[in-house]
């Protein structure tokens, strides 16, 4: 039996399995991996051809810009207040919805993911909305500037830190708490300390997500009137119609995702002592005594409150005036919800098939490769939509016209900018999984292809639903990419909502909004009841 | 349990793909049996489909000319065309303001319009003769205005220039939206009649007089709709939408006469593409559809429905608005007001744009 590309792996003294050397990953698996990592590269390849087109000249221009560097000072930090508060908030919710006797555990899991459902656009104009003439806020003054963007963005987006951190809190080694507690700490402390360090992976895996997530988002800073990277990436595509400044721009923002990943990458190792390992049982449950019906409202209060916040500001302008409203209804409403769900349900799909090569290869063997498709796909998540739309109608007007401006193209985009979700979603399962299975299979005399579908495959599946769900809700409310590359007479959901509200005609918006977020709702608590979400 | 998850993803997966494949079947089968009948051709419509999807229907029912729009902003889709070249597979890019269409125009990407068509409205709103030989037509107007709020502001004591907005019992009570495009044609309009000199000042008059910015226009209005400020420097038609909204809000519009610049006159216009696919059945169909948007039942369609300013003579303005020759700046160019990147340069250098 040959053994030679089999790990070697000795059980170090901490019971941690130590990789002895690199394995070699199996081609099959660098290509599929690949494939992933080339087409979201596509739109950095296009970037450079943008930016270098027209000569340096343009080039060190943009870079001379004035106030340049406060401007990608401010976008970094946006980035970082976003994803420190978001993993805060993720922490104190997965602990409470995953690791005490909160009552009604499963709906606190359900909410606590429910933000996911509103596009950001959307809450930041409810938030604006409220806060005009007629709003409930009114006379606060207006609404915006980067403590709005930061409050908004997270209130909207820490989910998707939630996710990664409930899977892993829900697997705590209860025998570290007890260990802590044999060593004299006691209390709450202590055990919030073993849990933190236990997920301290997840912590900076979603914080990187969340953080990705806000260098390209477009559309509340817009709204809100903070100027990061993005708007003004968008703004030179608007003023300039040259293309070379807005690539130049965005290349910087890529240098801003390397220097992310590269955070990311220390306050991992800083953790390392805690990183996670294989364990199939697990987890604990804290007693909240008198505190179980407070901390339930705390989590309905974050979780829902937003949401309902957006909801009742959208039915009150549905209410408010009869105008337009039979406009939408009427005329593409239900078709914008059946392309809007079904074009996002197989780019959920496509993702997750797409991804899952890189996943293993990741989890598995991590190296030059796997960590090239990372980078690769995180510049895409981070990319605004506009410029990942732009750079694969580049490539595909000359080297697939037949499929310029199809479905297959827009599910292409969306792989492009969803990858990172459902790649981080896999590979945290595959990790949660343990290696000493598929190691047991093979000494056991199964060949590498018959450990991979007898071990590593099931191994992915706990992360499926999280990744699939991760990359259906983005692409229910993607805007630019589907405005540019859907087919021509198309409708959806969220071109509805962004056309009446650019247009002020906050009624017209309310009906395909709720529609939006309803679809959403209905796709979250989907695959919560069907999902490892809600034990 | 693994099992179940994976049946629940594969059921998921061919369901989508299923109908992903029903709407493209179906879609194709209904293309070609209308497309033998009559041409069809496909619009970039970079104006928002609650304000033109009505005019594009009724086309479709008077001629039996299939059309297929995408919507998008101006700005995006101007990108996209110029991305695409002459690869495109749009036929026909129906603009929100003159800006973006000078920019499609000096890359080559228009065709020529026929002089009936061009005559159809007055010279100030369609393209100049041009290098490239191809051209826009305007089909509706936007004027900028002020908008006042009528508990605060006496309408005699309303400035009557944009010089007069500058201090004195303004100081303090103005808003604008510097970063909106309308905003910023108003300044290159300014530019163009004034010089880069006086233009700076003004902005930096502007912006020592305490003005207030604001994200667009909707927000200026409702910030002169809440008192917060006195007076806005915005479009015309977002008073007069909201105001059909909620009646009660306190605003009004007032029109700058003369030629101030303050109340030029923008449009939203449309104009042929150069494409690889174009036949002479696209071309004609296209220039058709640019003729049924200057007809009378499409001008009063956009003056009643969107509040804009009619381009043909003998349609009516939008109600609460004067006629277009009673408000102001006729003798600007509008192929003048493409050099936006001058224009922000300048108005980052004021301090008006960060």
């Amino acid at each position: 039996m040959d053994t030679g590309g089999a790990a070697v792996l000795r059980t170090g003294g901490s019971g941690r399995f130590v990789p002895e050397r690199v394995r070699r990953a199996p081609v099959a698996l660098v290509i599929g991996a690949s494939v992933v990592g080339v087409l979201a590269a596509l739109p950095v390849l296009y970037l450079f051809v943008r930016a270098f087109e027209a000569g340096g000249g343009e080039l060190l221009e943009t870079l001379r810009r004035p106030g340049l560097l406060a401007l990608v000072l401010r976008t970094a930090a946006l980035a970082g207040v976003v994803a420190g508060a978001s993993v805060a908030i993720a922490f104190v919710l997965a602990v409470l919805t995953a690791a005490t006797d909160l009552p009604l555990r499963r709906l606190s899991s359900v909410v606590s993911v429910l933000p996911l459902a509103v596009p950001c656009y959307v809450g930041a104009s409810a938030v604006v909305g409220l806060s005009g003439p007629g709003g409930v806020f009114e006379g606060m003054g207006a609404v915006h500037g980067f403590s709005a963007a930061a409050i908004v963005l997270t209130l909207f987006i820490f989910p998707l830190a939630y996710l990664p951190l409930r899977a892993s809190i829900s697997r705590v080694d209860p025998r570290l708490i007890d260990a802590a507690r044999s060593l004299g700490e006691s209390g709450l402390g202590a055990t919030l300390r073993v849990i933190l360090a236990w997920s301290w992976p997840a912590c900076v895996g979603g914080g990187v997500l969340v953080g990705l997530y806000t260098l390209g988002e477009f559309g509340a800073v817009t709204m809100l009137r903070c100027d990061t990277l993005t708007a003004v990436i968008y703004e030179q595509y608007r003023s300039s119609f040259s293309r070379t400044g807005a690539a130049v721009s965005s290349l910087l923002l890529v240098v801003l995702v390397l220097a992310l990943l590269g955070v990311g990458g220390l306050l991992r190792r800083r953790g390392k002592w805690s990183s996670a390992r294989g364990s199939s049982r697990g987890g604990v449950t804290l007693r909240l005594g008198a505190w179980r019906w407070p901390a339930f409202a705390l989590v309905m209060l974050i979780g829902a409150g937003p949401v309902l916040l957006v909801v009742l500001t959208l039915l009150s302008w549905l209410g408010g005036s009869g105008l337009g409203v039979e406009r939408t209804i009427g005329g593409g409403l239900w078709a914008g919800a059946a392309t809007s769900a079904s074009v996002a349900i197989a780019a959920g799909v496509a993702c997750v098939l797409m991804t899952a090569p890189a996943a293993v290869l990741a989890a598995r063997y991590p190296g030059r490769v796997s960590g090239l498709v990372e980078r690769a796909v995180s510049t895409g998540f981070a990319l605004p939509g506009i410029v990942v739309a732009l750079g694969l109608a580049f490539f595909a007007l000359r080297a697939t016209p037949f499929a310029y401006q199809t479905w297959a193209m827009v599910i292409a985009a969306f792989v492009v900018l969803f990858a990172a979700q459902s790649l981080m979603a896999l590979r945290a399962s595959l990790e949660r999984s343990p290696v000493r299975l598929e190691e047991a299979a093979r000494t056991l005399g199964r060949g590498p292809v018959g450990a991979f579908v007898g071990v590593t495959l099931p191994g992915l599946a706990p992360g499926i639903g999280a990744a699939w769900v991760l990359v259906t809700l983005s692409a229910m409310k993607e805007l630019p990419a589907m405005l540019l590359l859907s087919p021509a007479g198309s409708v959806s959901l969220a071109e509805l909502v962004w056309s009446s509200t650019r247009e002020a005609m906050f009624a017209s918006a309310a009906a395909p909004g709720l529609a939006l977020i309803g679809v959403s709702a209905g796709l979250v608590w989907l695959v919560a009841m069907r999902e490892g979400l809600t034990r | 349990m693994g099992y179940k998850r994976y049946a629940f993803a594969v059921i998921a997966g061919i369901a989508a793909v299923f109908a992903l494949a029903m709407h493209a079947g179906f879609g194709r089968a209904e293309d070609g049996a209308r497309e033998a009948a009559s041409p069809s051709i496909t619009v970039y419509s970079g104006r928002a489909r609650q304000l033109v999807a009505p005019v594009f229907e009724s086309f479709e029912r008077e001629t039996g000319i299939r059309v297929r729009v995408r919507y998008g902003g101006t700005a995006e889709l101007a990108a996209l065309l110029l991305e695409e070249g002459d690869r495109t597979p749009a036929d026909l890019f129906f603009a929100q303001d003159a800006g973006a269409l000078a920019a499609v125009e000096r890359a080559g990407r228009f065709r020529p319009l026929p002089e009936s068509l061009r005559r159809t409205v007055e010279p100030r709103f369609v393209s100049r003769a041009s290098e490239t030989g191809g051209g826009w037509v305007g089909v509706t107007g936007r004027a900028r205005t002020i908008v006042y709020n009528t508990d605060l502001v006496d309408p005699a004591a309303l400035p009557q220039t944009l010089e007069e907005v500058l201090g004195g019992e303004w100081t303090g009570k103005v808003g604008y939206p510097p970063t909106n495009a309308s905003f910023q044609a108003m300044v290159s309009a300014m530019r163009a009649r004034d010089g880069d000199e006086k233009t700076m000042q003004w902005l930096r008059a502007l912006r020592a007089s305490g003005a207030k910015t604001y994200a667009n226009n909707t927000e200026t209005v409702r910030a002169v709709a809440s008192g917060e400020v006195a007076i806005g420097l915005v479009n015309h038609y977002y008073a007069l939408r909201m105001l059909t909204e909620s009646p009660r809000l306190p605003i009004a519009n007032h029109y700058m006469g003369g030629d101030d610049v303050g109340s030029l006159v923008n449009v939203a216009g449309a104009g042929v593409m150069r494409r690889r696919g174009g036949t002479d059945a696209t071309h004609e169909a296209s220039e058709r559809l640019i003729a049924f948007m200057l007809s009378e039942q499409a001008q009063s369609y956009f003056a009643t429905e969107t509040f804009e300013f009619p381009l043909i003579a003998g349609v009516e303005p939008p109600a609460g608005a004067p006629t277009l020759e009673r408000v102001g700046a006729g003798t600007i160019d509008l192929g003048a007001l493409s050099d936006l990147e001058g224009t922000l340069r300048l108005m980052s250098r004021a301090g008006v744009l960060p």
